[in-house]
């Protein structure tokens, strides 16, 4: 009852509109009455008249059942229209709006994202069209880091949540056998200039069976429309998350679609020499399954930017024609008939970077803080490049 | 005490409707403070709050909080509804994890309430979302999982008559937590001789407060607290009571078990009452039992009954429930925020008078009137323009300005309780 009531109610602002309508029907039929009586009287009629009219039908029943029929079109008809009509967007009756045979505009993607911090907060502004955002934050970072960062910037729909109450170390071997730590900073440190990892381990005594994963954690992830890999360092950011079975698990059972975000530039130390199909392979390894899209920076980068990060021992990752030479295989998307897949993921190459001036600084010796050009994620590109992806098919 | 204090709501927030309509159980008045007052006065810091979203701009609390987890210090997760605080002592030393449970559980169902927990920022984020969305009992059971319980059972308030049953025991704990030097005892103040008092020992005054003899305070069954008010000649006042700053007593019996909000005008006879702020009952009639909201008048003569003939005990329609049998014998009304009540009205014992309605003109109101309805003889919606215009009349006659996103909760719990004015 509440429900036909509420669907009726709609139609509160057609009220008056409406009932002059029906006064004008019912003015029309008598004076339609009226004629039909005089040249029923005045001409004569064939016999089918006789039926057609339902005279064999005494008139007082003839009356019901037309009131009846009446009735119950234009109850039908009331019933119909207030399926077609909105409520006001406007409180103020001075700037109501009346939308006729709206369309419900379709649920809006509920997005996870398993990245680091900076890589979160590129992707916040996503926050704004988005049903939920939620971030899983690395299992050995502080969630305190990351409301704090965002908090700055008024995100809503946007909660980071851990995916272990307690923090948990990961260390990585390294291709010359050697481990280190995130804390570590090897990608600032010349002497692993040239080296990447071969291996990501939880640290010490952790045993993954032991490891209880928050609830929200897995929930969200079953719940997701899409899921976002990245941007962020694969090794310190997106492969840590991966290493618990229980959010392996959830991230192959769920059936949203699995974006992956390429670092712009190798990251000395974790990933040199990487290519895309390298940054694929990892996930593929360690969190047992192919994103369906990896988003690729596909922006000419200065000379005088590539010069500072050579300087570093970085250089872009782009997708090297030889490689998907190696790895294209056919596409599954509909439409990306035309593109490159590496490794099972759908090669989306666009403009996402943006060169910033950046003022590093040193809190050993802040005397020896300096500008730099760098190239950084685009939060605007960025997230139009996700949206797109959102409008394909599956 | 270091940590973050932070009030969530969980569903028993509907079981209290309409009173926590605009306001949050935190910020009903019960004993001298509100729970967010009280905290204030006991650990010193003003606490966070996650109120529900409406809520959230005229509570200037943000409408998506991230900041409150940006800091890392433990933080102490307290139930809006929680009213004896002195539990919370279990938790300033305890562990982080430490979750405090009750097996009082007002919504019927799951395996007990969440009355605090002393939580990291990285555990209390996996909560997150469901105390934004007043699940307790889902943010219970993954607190549950990772933390340890503590069984507890302290008061708290599960429906609106808990408001008045705890009211006299609140304000006796809550002299405690009275700043002593705002609050002097009564023989210092200068006019004091000139009162009539009884167990003046138990008698706290503002220095402020304008207290004219003839003047009864009688302390002997519970504390009086009187803050820069004024109390006019002929007035007698029987503790447990506190008069907040501003207030007028107008020559009125003010009985046992009653607190007077802020700025409240009140006449005739109120005994064992809360009014929560900016009220009148000015002129002569009778409350009892009973609750008050902000904002609301009540007319002359206008009295409330909190006892039945038959001596029976009083029904109260709950949100949710129906019709609840308080297990009361002595209850009277609960107005929501913004009622008036013009002259002359008799209200029964459990009547329930939803937010910003307007009833006059009627010698017996309804027993549950919804929120927004105008009338008396007949009853109709009130636009929520003239309420809400009104509303601004009434406020400014207190210095008081309505801001937009005050006006703007009006606007949509009017939106929200539209369905219950539909049978008018």
């Amino acid at each position: 009852m509440l429900g036909i009531r509420r669907r009726l109610a709609t139609l509160e602002h057609l009220v008056k509109p409406l009932a002059l309508a029906f006064l004008g029907c019912a003015i029309l039929a008598l004076g339609l009455g009226y004629l039909l009586t005089y040249l029923y009287r005045t001409l004569t009629l064939p016999p089918i008249f006789y039926y057609l009219t339902l005279q064999f039908v005494p008139q007082m029943w003839r009356g019901v059942l037309f009131l009846l029929v009446g009735v119950g079109t234009l109850s039908a008809g009331v019933w119909s229209l207030s399926n077609k009509v909105v409520i006001p967007i406007n409180n103020d009756d001075r700037n109501d709006e009346v939308l006729l045979d709206y369309r419900r505009v379709d649920r809006m993607p509920r997005v996870v994202v398993l990245s680091g911090g900076p890589g979160m907060l590129v992707l916040a502004s996503l926050g704004r069209t988005v049903e939920s955002m939620t971030c899983v934050t690395p299992i050995q970072d502080p969630v305190e880091y990351y409301y704090r960062a965002s908090s700055l910037f008024n995100f809503e729909k946007v909660v980071f949540v851990v995916p272990t109450p307690q923090p948990i170390q990961v260390s990585f071997v390294l291709d010359n056998g050697q481990r280190v730590r995130p804390n570590d900073r090897v990608s600032q440190n010349d002497a692993f200039a040239q080296r990447y990892v071969v291996d990501v381990q939880l640290d010490g005594e952790t045993t993954v069976d032991t490891i209880l994963v928050t609830r929200m954690t897995i929930e969200s992830i079953a719940a997701a429309d899409v899921i976002v890999l990245g941007p962020g360092s694969l090794f310190e950011s997106i492969i840590p998350n991966l290493l618990i079975p229980e959010i392996r698990q959830a991230l192959m059972q769920s059936r949203a679609k699995k974006i992956y975000i390429c670092s712009i530039m190798t990251e000395p130390g974790l990933t040199s020499g990487f290519t895309v199909a390298d940054h694929v392979r990892q996930i593929v390894r360690y969190g047992g399954f192919a994103p369906d899209y990896v988003l690729v920076n596909a922006q000419r980068i200065d000379t005088d930017v590539q010069r500072i990060y050579a300087a570093a021992n970085q250089t872009p990752v782009y997708l090297a024609p030889e490689e998907y030479e190696e790895t294209v295989v056919q596409a599954i998307d509909r439409d990306a008939g035309s593109e490159v897949v590496v490794e099972g993921a759908v090669v989306v190459e666009a403009d996402l970077a943006t060169a910033v001036v950046q003022l590093t600084a040193s809190l050993d010796d802040p005397g020896k803080s300096r500008t730099v050009r760098v190239l950084r994620h685009d939060p605007d590109k960025v997230a139009a490049a996700i949206r797109n992806i959102l409008r394909r098919g599956t | 005490m270091d940590d973050t204090i932070l009030l969530f709501e969980d569903e028993g927030y509907r079981s209290l409707l309409p009173l926590t309509y605009t306001r949050t159980a935190a910020d009903i008045r019960c004993g001298i403070f509100t729970l967010r007052e009280r905290l204030h006065a006991r650990f010193g810091q003003q606490p966070a709050a996650i109120p529900r979203e409406y809520l959230a701009d005229a509570l200037g609390a943000g409408r998506w909080p991230l900041r409150l987890l940006s800091r890392n210090v433990p933080i102490m997760l307290v139930n809006s509804r929680l009213l004896d605080i002195a539990c919370l002592e279990l938790l300033t030393n305890a562990p982080i994890g430490t979750v405090i449970v009750s097996d009082d559980n007002n919504t019927g169902d799951g395996q007990g309430t969440l009355v605090a927990a002393r939580l990291s920022p990285a555990l209390a984020s996996a909560i997150f979302v469901d105390i934004i969305n007043q699940q307790g009992q889902r943010a219970l059971a993954e607190l549950q999982r990772f933390g340890h319980t503590i069984a507890h059972r302290p008061r708290m308030l599960n429906f609106m008559w808990d408001i008045v049953e705890a009211n006299a025991e609140c304000i006796t704990n809550d002299v405690s937590l009275l700043n002593p030097t705002t609050f002097i005892p009564a023989h210092h103040h200068p006019d004091a001789a000139m009162w009539h008092m009884q167990a003046p020992e138990r008698i706290f005054v503002h220095p402020n407060a304008h207290i004219e003899s003839p003047v009864a305070l009688d302390a002997r069954e519970g504390p009086i607290v009187i803050g820069a008010a004024r109390i006019e000649p002929f007035s007698l006042i029987q503790g447990p009571v506190a008069i907040h700053d501003g207030s007028l007593i107008s020559g009125a019996r003010v009985r046992a078990g009653t607190t007077i909000g802020p700025v409240c005008r009140i006449g005739g006879e109120i005994e064992a009452t809360v009014v929560q702020a900016f009220s009148n009952k000015h002129h002569d009639g009778f409350f009892g039992h009973s609750y008050l909201g902000e904002w609301v008048n009540i007319g002359a003569m206008t009295t409330t009954s909190d006892l039945k003939n038959t001596y029976g005990s009083i029904r109260v329609t709950v949100e949710g429930y129906g019709q609840v049998d308080s297990g009361r014998l002595k209850l009277g009304c609960f107005l929501a925020d913004h009622v008036k009540l013009g002259i002359g009205v008799h209200l029964n014992g459990g009547s329930v008078v939803g937010t910003g309605a307007n009833i006059f003109g009627v010698h017996f109101a309804p027993k549950t009137i919804p929120p927004f309805t105008w009338g008396g003889e007949r009853f109709r919606e009130y636009q929520i323009d003239r309420m809400i215009a009104v509303a601004r009349k009434v406020m400014a006659r207190r210095k008081e300005t309505m801001n937009e996103a005050q006006a703007d909760v009006l606007r949509h719990v009017f939106q929200m309780t539209r369905s219950e004015r539909d049978s008018m």
